[in-house]
């Protein structure tokens, strides 16, 4: 019987050098089906989560110069951002060569950054850029500075330019910093509401455009992220539409305690909304390589779920289901839940 | 296939079926295909002799945290000020009882993040209606505020103290405020009142204009944590200790920045070695995040407790001091993974409650919640530690609690637990220093 058209195209593409060598380290398969639904490397630690997303990263740029690639910000990448710096400072250092080889990457190939297109994440608004807490800030620092990224080939989110007119700042606007978003739907009271009201509309208008201007590069390529406490990706916390697109929106209470140390207390995250990319941007690209990584214990619960759960509103992550290069890179301890991991570990002998 | 892996699956499935555990039948054990592959690993025929072994290990944990030591030196580690009152503070208090016992307190950071330019500007505001007064005056003219006064710190507590005992909040703000002023005559090296007075007005003018969550300069950031270590003191002073008992490390490595260092052998770990060496511990506390669930100021911490404790061991030859693992807020334990559940009473949910609300001033509006609670901390761990007796009312059923002899077994409302290590054991779970940096 000939095969159909889903038979044909291969439904589990292979793993990349990097992963396939950071498979073989590991003590699981990549993959128990069918309880779980999106291929996870596991590792010891998180530094070691950190150097695996970091080799991957620059695999992934050898063979996409020209890529359009998603960073993630806060503390999660610290050591992918600190793994990625220190090689590609050290390139040319022979002594590292080989153990780029032992980890699956080419060190004749120095990974170019400077082709790459970057798009923003997510930031919280409103927010001036010239805060040190502001994603903006950290992107700039990190990525387009530290990584060498091309900044006319950026895509951000400068709170501080989208819809305000000559010599209106974000603090004369929102002056307490809430942003009221009923305004979307009803009229406004006063002649500063009214203009908030504008703002808005103005805000809602440039994230369409924002959008737009992803899906016309053909949608993002590489995808790095971490996992909320609720299981968000981006933004997107718990109940977000899977084809979500870039948007101005309100957060949940976990989404909040988790920024409340960046943003100087809840009481400040409470007050701020967001700008994220939706799940729908993220996936828009069938090819998009894109990679959740969570270390401890703590996250689980919510790795799990996002693992093994059916696509559902409720695990934004089960929404990369669709990729066939969707991956979690996560440590042993976050590992813990996910019980085919755990029934295999029975097998291995004790150390 | 460890103990531990056999009894976490025995208490998963019972949890998972809602049964004691002696209750699990073969049916129950086909059920599941983690738990049937243990049974069959363990060789064990009958499904009620491995259940018989999960419920006496059980049984012997909490039998091991419902006594206490005596003649013991305990050094009571900790991230932030907070680590160890949310992590174990029902055993800390039991073993506190036994004058034999002596107890060391020590916060290895100076945790100044937690701590809002609102609640500084609150604070400042409190001083400047003191600062005047005559009492504080003649204080000041007994030298009472200097640094080297140490029984003026002791007294900055019990003003305090006394304030929560008298429910009175001028005497508590007394309290506080003279702290304040003292960490002011340190910070700015300065004992002349009206430049304090001059210090206060800029002090709350920085706090004032600073955008929430801006790194803050190196003198702000002490001034913060030095509230921190007071509160600290008061904390620990509600449990009769004065401050000598509770000290303040500061390691290096916490700096406020978005990524903090790795420690260092002589900046981080040296200090942790030679309060080692004046303690002279039998135990060692630490709060137990090999993978930096939490705060990666937890994993920091614990790196450079391991390192120091290595070097210490080889030093003094003690090998045979014990670590407890503790957690908190962060992440749980599984029952299979602690040596010992220690029984907490409404007694001490109360003594909890009221200690964090009043001793962490600073934390009482929860401006740094964990995503689990919109609320205070030690609501929080009381939550936990209720889940946690649920948890072994469960495995054990709800007679052997309500039936027990003891009374201490009858007033059980929540569970804390704790995992025991002899020191080869911490280091197997702890990690290096170096491996930590990964040859970088």
């Amino acid at each position: 019987m000939p095969k159909s058209k889903s038979q044909i195209i291969n439904p589990t593409p292979l793993l990349s050098n990097v992963e396939e060598t950071a498979l073989q380290a590991s003590e699981f398969d990549v993959l128990y089906p069918p309880k779980e639904k999106i291929k996870t490397i596991v590792v010891d630690n998180c530094p070691a989560l950190g150097k695996l997303a970091a080799f991957r990263f620059l695999e992934w740029v050898q063979q996409n110069p020209e890529g359009i690639i998603s960073l993630p910000t806060g503390k999660t990448p610290e050591h992918f951002i600190k793994w990625v710096m220190y090689l590609m400072g050290s390139w040319h250092d022979k002594s590292l060569h080989a153990a780029m080889e032992e980890f699956g990457l080419d060190p004749a190939v120095k990974p170019d950054m400077s082709g790459l297109h970057f798009v923003q994440i997510d930031e919280f608004y409103p927010i001036n850029p010239q805060q040190s807490n502001s994603f903006l800030q950290y992107i700039n620092n990190f990525y387009i500075k530290g990584f060498g990224l091309n900044s006319k080939k950026a895509q951000l989110i400068d709170c501080s330019t989208i819809g305000l007119r000559k010599h209106e700042t974000l603090e004369s606007i929102w002056s307490d910093g809430e942003v009221d978003l009923s305004l979307r739907y009803r009229p406004g009271r006063t002649g500063k509401e009214r203009r908030q009201k504008t703002l808005i509309e103005a805000i809602d208008q440039w994230c369409v455009e924002y959008e737009m201007k992803i899906r016309s590069l053909g949608g993002i390529g590489f995808f790095l992220g971490g996992i909320g406490p609720d299981g968000h990706i981006g933004f997107n916390v718990q109940g977000s539409d899977h084809y979500s697109t870039t948007r101005l929106s309100p957060t949940n209470y976990e989404t909040q305690a988790a920024a409340a140390s960046d943003l100087g207390g809840i009481e400040i995250a409470r007050k701020r909304l967001v700008i994220t990319i939706g799940l729908g941007t993220i996936v828009y690209n069938p090819q998009c390589t894109a990679i959740i990584i969570a270390a401890g214990e703590a996250k689980a619960k919510i790795v799990a779920d996002a693992v093994r759960k059916d696509k559902n509103i409720h695990y934004p992550a089960t929404a990369l289901q669709d990729l066939p290069q969707a991956r979690f890179y996560i440590t042993k301890g976050a590992a813990k839940l996910l019980p085919e991991r755990q029934l295999s570990c029975l097998n291995k002998p004790l150390n | 296939m460890s103990t531990e892996q056999k009894e976490k699956a025995v208490i998963d499935l019972a949890l998972h079926k809602r049964k004691r555990v002696c209750d699990l039948t073969k049916d129950d054990f086909l059920s599941s295909k983690l738990a049937h592959e243990v049974l069959k690993k363990t060789g064990i025929k009958r499904v009620s002799d491995l259940c018989k072994e999960v419920e006496q290990n059980l049984l012997n944990k909490i039998n091991k945290g419902s006594n206490a030591l005596t003649n013991t030196r305990f050094l009571h580690t900790e991230p932030h000020h907070d680590d160890l009152m949310l992590g174990y503070l029902p055993f800390i208090v039991r073993h506190t009882r036994d004058p034999q016992n002596y107890h060391h307190f020590v916060c290895l950071t100076s945790g100044f993040t937690a701590v809002t330019n609102k609640f500084m500007r609150e604070k400042l505001g409190w001083l400047s209606s003191y600062i005047n007064t005559p009492e504080f005056e003649a204080l000041n003219e007994q030298d009472y505020f200097l640094p080297e006064n140490l029984n003026g710190r002791d007294r900055d507590v019990w003003q305090y103290l006394d304030g929560v005992a008298a429910n009175s909040a001028s005497m508590k703000h007394n309290g506080i405020a003279r702290r304040l002023l003292r960490d002011l005559i340190v910070v700015f090296d300065e004992r002349n009142f009206q430049n304090l007075k001059d210090r206060i007005i800029e002090l709350d003018s920085y706090f004032e204009k600073q955008y929430p969550g801006k790194k803050d300069l190196e003198y702000i950031q002490r001034l913060k944590g030095m509230s921190r270590e007071y509160e600290a003191e008061c904390l620990w002073g509600y449990f009769g200790f004065t401050c000598e008992s509770v000290q303040h490390l500061r390691l290096g490595f916490y700096k406020g920045d978005i990524f903090t260092e790795d420690p260092t052998l002589d900046r981080d770990v040296r200090p942790v070695l030679d309060l080692l060496k004046e303690v002279k511990p039998d135990i060692v506390s630490v709060a137990l995040d090999p993978e930096a669930s939490g705060p990666d100021t937890h994993y920091k911490v614990l790196q450079s407790i391991t390192e120091a404790l290595k070097l210490y061991e080889k030093e003094s030859g003690r090998s045979d001091i014990k670590v407890w693992g503790y957690r908190n807020v962060w992440f749980r334990f599984h029952p299979s993974e602690v040596d010992i559940a220690i029984p907490v009473s409404l007694n001490m949910f109360s003594i909890m409650e009221s200690s964090f609300i009043n001793g962490f001033v600073s934390q009482k509006d929860a401006s740094f919640p964990s995503y689990e609670h919109d609320g205070p901390f030690s609501e929080l761990a009381q939550k936990i530690q209720v889940e946690q007796f649920q948890q072994l009312k469960t495995l054990l059923g709800r007679e052997w609690f309500y039936e027990h002899q003891s009374p201490l077994i009858h007033a059980t409302r929540g569970f804390v637990y704790l995992k025991e290590m002899n020191l080869q054991e911490f280091y197997k779970l702890s990690r290096e220093l170096k491996q930590a940096a990964e040859n970088r």
